[in-house]
């Protein structure tokens, strides 16, 4: 009875903090449509200050708990509400699911960089409850705390409050309004802005309250801990369905409950150790189950919305020329960078290639995936364990394992290419013949076992592909109805799942196949002490262990054949479809596609892609930890950066795994070295330098995640302008200012890193300036009053007139172009 | 005979009844309208055919095969095509390109053995009959509303179905447009196609309809040729009632 109580009441408290962190949310999605990433990092920061305040012994600290209190929540949090709706997130309304998903990623990865950078030492800090540590009360047999109870009865109050606020106020009325139609809370000459404002001041008030009511439970303050805390408000928030605060907070009660008394059950991970980490994956589940269980919205022609992302198909030919261009570039820099750069540089394709999964997914299918480096850690594994890792005793079990994963992936992935009976059995098997030649001819993977080798061979990826690629369909098969945030929101669950279940397990596993061997012929032990060490590949008779050019040109080709794969797959019968798809599912359905064929192959193969990234990314880094690099907070940043740089391009992931894997950290060395020459300037550089570090990513995010396109298109457009004569005074100062640069070089004075780091810029540039002026051009003659009448009607300023007037329903698209007018 | 045939279809949006108790069967080879004042439930019936949205009771057939708890995608594949009112095209796509998917989706529902040329015959031969050769290649997000509607029509027109919903197929077109379309829909119709159509424009109902359907407030209300419905009371009354309030 005891136990009971003391689950029951920490269950209680921790569940009314989800619900308070979850209304918060709750309350700015009704408001603002946007799905706030971000509102746990508000929390989380809002914990830092406070424990600032309250116990810092360098600045601040000893401030009274209610002074503290009021601060942080009546000023702080809604300051960074305010800021957040009048920057951030106020044009976003009517733009695409990815870039509404995107901005406030690059938020949270801001606050997360803020943090890090303002209490950089590792200190350990810890905060105290409400009333200390020991002020308690009795019930029955057990004790309750002061903070407990505190925390209960605020969470009552609050939701109290806001249900009041919501439905019998004026403005709480026109917040839910402005959900509905903006234009009309507008007509009825109510401010939307103003509401919306105030529902962003409430959220982070109420992000900051759940962080700091929660940091006392959790030990010391931890910036990744307090910010992945929110998902389990997600879960709450997704069991109201986005709209029903009270619903909303019985989620978020239950979840709480649900986690301390298996606890209870569990004995803290006592009775089955291996599931000892499943009380921290408890919230994601439900939230999983949740979303999968959730009556989805039904496919009609409004609810999904169109945006201007239109992303053009480059021709098959010059997509080769490019591709050819791009290995021989990075050939050719191989003699010119130092091994330390080019490892840099490997750095970013190899998660380019991880990229290319979600241009083929996200960019052409339309599904959202935040999970991409799941899927390459599971490659990476994979690739270890079965390759490297000596965990299968008997060859034949290998093998065997193989072809039955080949069999499965070829036909997960063919039947939607088009095959059937006949022709889908033929080439499955065949494929499955192929992938047991290769694993037991080609690699010699039979007899003792693979035992631990010394270098990666062509099977382990090859297994590392398909493994992700199942693993892809198995995640897919219960999200095949989700569309959008939802499905972001599932694969966000899954890539915790695997931080939290698979990073971290340490216990070994053993299993045995039937028929093979004899005993246990699997034996795991999935990630030993957090991290392992992955040996490079030795195949074609080149080592690449000890040359790091080679692996660099390895990576460099393998990313242009991909990429060269994925054009020619957009081009295709299975492109169209793709697209047809992302563009409108209900069409697609009416015009008889299986979408769930569709779906599921796309993820398949989407997956298997991001796998086969992740063994040749994890095998040129030499090793992989739990903490890095697959965590699900890289991929988040990966995923933002493939926005940033164009997710519907194949240039846009070589763009954003360079941002992601090079660029910054290069940028940021760039200053640090200056920091060191200069020493006078020192604080300058070092500022510079922790900036790009900590912020430099984050600062992309929110600059230019709005652009559905992302540069890389703009890159190509700008190139394409700068051929043309208008463009001819850009084209000269360019080349001006980068033949003084090559001179430089030339002669000596900066190194070939410098000579890149100034004349690659300077290049874009150009091009962004020479596209952008050519824009402004075009609108200056664009002149509406007097179409007609000085100028023909054109067929393309017919439809932009009915989109305009909303004739054929491009609403959305409508709404988007307004605004930028705006 | 009947080519399509609702049977006591009845939906509920919450409390509203959205439509209640349909009875409607529209004749095989026929030419037939669906009108009715805003929020009468035309588009809710459409949807409730293609199958995007589940009736709460009755049972929709098409020719003698029920069809009620099959995927919008398998009704496709018996044969039933449909537009969309609020445009449902692929921007992504060029405009010939939205119709070869089509095509090239029906390809696969049959092992056709001449796959590829028979999909771009079938392509060519649509363009041509809706006359959209000349913007072939021109992204579908760049064409006026009148053309796009010839678009979504020739997309589903390509994958050759035996009944067509058309959803306000007129809306966004100017007078010339929808005399020509009146004539696709008239070639169509003389090539054995059944087309059940909703619409707002008076004109192009009463010139290529045989039969109308009246619906209000989810009730159908009336049905008979186009002269008695004109000159129906309860129909007159139902549009003017609708304008009153």
């Amino acid at each position: 009875m005891t136990e009971l109580i003391t689950f029951t009441v920490v269950g209680l408290a921790i569940g009314s903090i989800y619900s308070i962190a979850s209304v918060g949310l709750v309350v700015t999605y009704t408001t603002s449509g946007i799905f706030n990433f971000a509102h746990g990092a508000i929390g989380m920061f809002a914990a830092f200050i406070y424990w600032q305040l309250r116990w810092d012994s360098a600045w601040g600290g000893e401030w009274p708990a209610p002074i503290a209190l009021a601060f942080v929540l009546l000023i702080v949090s809604p300051s960074l509400g305010i800021l957040l709706q009048a920057i951030v997130m106020k044009g976003l309304e009517g733009t695409s699911e990815t870039t509404k998903l995107v901005i406030p990623i690059a938020v949270m990865l801001a606050f997360i960089g803020i943090t890090n950078w303002v209490w950089q030492d590792f200190e350990s800090r810890i905060p105290e409850p409400f009333f200390g540590r020991d002020s308690k009360w009795e019930l029955g047999d057990a004790f309750i705390t002061t903070h407990q109870t505190i925390v209960v009865v605020v969470a009552v109050f609050l939701a109290i409050l806001l249900k009041v606020l919501l439905t019998s106020t004026r403005i709480g009325i026109t917040m839910r309004a402005v959900v509905d139609n903006q234009d009309l809370v507008r007509l009825n000459g109510s401010n939307p802005n103003a509401s919306a404002l105030l529902s962003w001041i409430i959220g982070s008030a109420l992000a900051g309250l759940a962080g700091i009511l929660i940091s006392p439970l959790l030990g010391s303050l931890n910036v990744l801990a307090l910010t992945l805390l929110v998902v389990n408000a997600y879960a709450a928030a997704i069991f109201g369905r986005l709209k029903n605060l009270p619903l909303t907070f019985l989620g978020g009660i239950a979840i709480g409950l649900a986690v301390s008394y298996w606890n209870w059950v569990s004995g803290t991970g006592r009775k089955w150790p291996w599931l000892s980490e499943l009380r921290a994956t408890i919230p994601v589940l439900i939230l999983f189950a949740i979303l999968i269980v959730l009556p989805q919205e039904r496919l009609r022609g409004a609810a999904i919305k169109k945006h201007r992302e239109v992303f053009t198909t480059p021709t098959m030919k010059s997509s080769i020329l490019w591709g050819i261009a791009f290995v021989v570039i990075i050939s050719g820099l191989t003699p010119m960078l130092e091994t330390k750069w080019e490892f840099s540089l490997s750095k970013g394709i190899g998660f380019s290639i991880i990229a290319l999964s979600m241009v083929l997914l996200t960019g052409y299918a339309g599904e959202i995936n935040l999970a991409p480096l799941a899927f390459a850690g599971i490659g990476a594994l994979s690739a270890y364990q079965f390759d490297v890792g000596s965990t299968v005793e008997t060859g034949a079990g290998f093998a065997t394992l193989s072809t039955l994963l080949a069999l499965l992936f070829a036909f997960l992935v063919l039947s939607a290419f088009g095959f059937k009976r006949k022709k889908l059995w033929v080439l499955s098997v065949s494929i499955a013949l192929a992938t047991l030649l290769l694993v037991t001819i080609f690699d010699d993977t039979t007899g003792t076992g693979i035992a631990s080798r010394e270098s990666m061979s062509i099977s382990g990826i090859l297994v590392a592909t398909l493994i992700s690629g199942i693993a892809g369909a198995l995640v897919a098969l219960p999200a095949l109805r989700l569309r959008g945030l939802y499905l972001g929101l599932a694969t966000f669950a899954f890539a915790i799942f695997v931080d939290k279940m698979v990073y971290k397990q340490r216990q070994t596993l053993s299993l045995d196949i039937p028929f093979f061997g004899d005993g246990e012929d699997i034996t795991f032990n999935i990630f030993n002490n957090g991290a392992l060490n992955m040996p490079r590949p030795d195949f074609f008779g080149i080592n690449f262990k000890s040359n790091q050019s080679a692996m660099l040109i390895l990576l460099a080709i393998s990313f242009t054949l991909i990429a060269l794969f994925l054009i020619r797959l957009k081009r295709s019968t299975y492109g169209r479809q793709l697209s047809a798809m992302k563009d409108s599912p209900a069409a697609s359905a009416t015009l008889g596609l299986n979408m769930l064929r569709l779906k599921l192959s796309v993820f398949t193969l989407a997956a298997a892609i991001a796998g086969f990234g992740g063994a040749l990314h994890a095998s040129n880094l030499r090793a992989i930890q739990e903490d890095a690099p697959f965590t699900v907070f890289e991929g988040l940043g990966l995923f933002m950066l493939t926005v940033v740089g164009g997710i519907g391009y194949v240039s846009g992931a070589l763009i954003g795994g360079i941002l992601y894997g090079t660029a910054f950290i290069v940028m940021g060395d760039f200053w640090a070295k200056l920091s060191t020459d200069w020493n006078s300037f020192n604080w300058l550089f070092t500022f510079v330098h922790d900036f790009f570090l900590f912020l430099g990513p984050a600062v992309a995010g929110i600059g230019l995640g709005r652009n559905p396109n992302g540069i890389a298109s703009q890159i190509f457009d700008g190139f394409r302008v700068l051929g043309q004569r208008e463009s001819r005074r850009v084209l000269t100062i360019m080349i001006t200012i980068i033949t003084s640069v090559w001179i430089l070089r030339v002669s000596n004075l900066i190194d070939g890193w410098t000579f890149l780091l100034l004349s690659l810029p300077i290049l874009l540039i150009s091009t962004l300036i020479a596209d952008k002026r050519s824009n402004l051009e075009e609108a200056e003659t664009r002149n509406w009053e007097l179409l007609g009448i000085n100028t023909e009607i054109s067929m393309e300023d017919e439809a932009f007139l009915d989109q305009m007037l909303d004739l054929g329903s491009y609403k959305s698209q409508q709404i988007s172009k307004v605004d930028r007018d705006e | 005979m009947s080519e399509l045939t609702l049977a006591g279809i009845t939906i509920r949006f919450g409390g509203h009844v959205a439509l209640n108790n349909v009875h409607l069967a529209v004749e095989s080879n026929s030419i037939t309208g669906l009108i009715g004042p805003n929020g009468a439930g035309k588009t809710t019936l459409f949807n409730v055919t293609s199958g995007l949205l589940k009736p709460n009771e009755g049972t929709i057939r098409l020719n003698d095969q029920v069809m009620t708890d099959l995927s919008p995608y398998r009704r496709a594949k018996l044969g039933l095509g449909r537009t969309f009112q609020r445009l449902e095209l692929f921007p992504s796509l060029s405009v010939e390109e939205n119709i070869q998917v089509a095509a090239e989706i029906r390809g696969e529902w049959f092992r056709s053995s001449n796959g590829a040329s028979s999909v771009s015959a079938s392509v060519q031969q649509v363009m041509k009959l809706t006359g959209l050769n000349s913007i072939a290649s021109k992204s579908v997000a760049e064409i006026p509303t009148g053309k796009a509607r010839l678009v979504e029509l020739a997309r589903t027109v390509v994958q050759g179905p035996s009944m067509l919903l058309l959803d306000e197929p007129a809306s966004g077109q100017n007078e010339n447009e929808t005399e020509e379309f009146a004539q696709i829909l008239k070639i169509l119709n003389s090539e054995g196609v059944t087309i059940f159509l909703v619409e707002h424009d008076m004109s192009l109902v009463m010139d290529v309809c045989d039969k109308v359907f009246v619906l209000d407030f989810g009730t159908l209300i009336a049905d008979g040729s186009t002269e008695e419905i004109q000159n129906n009371p309860v129909v007159i009354d139902a549009y003017l009632g609708g304008i009153n309030g």
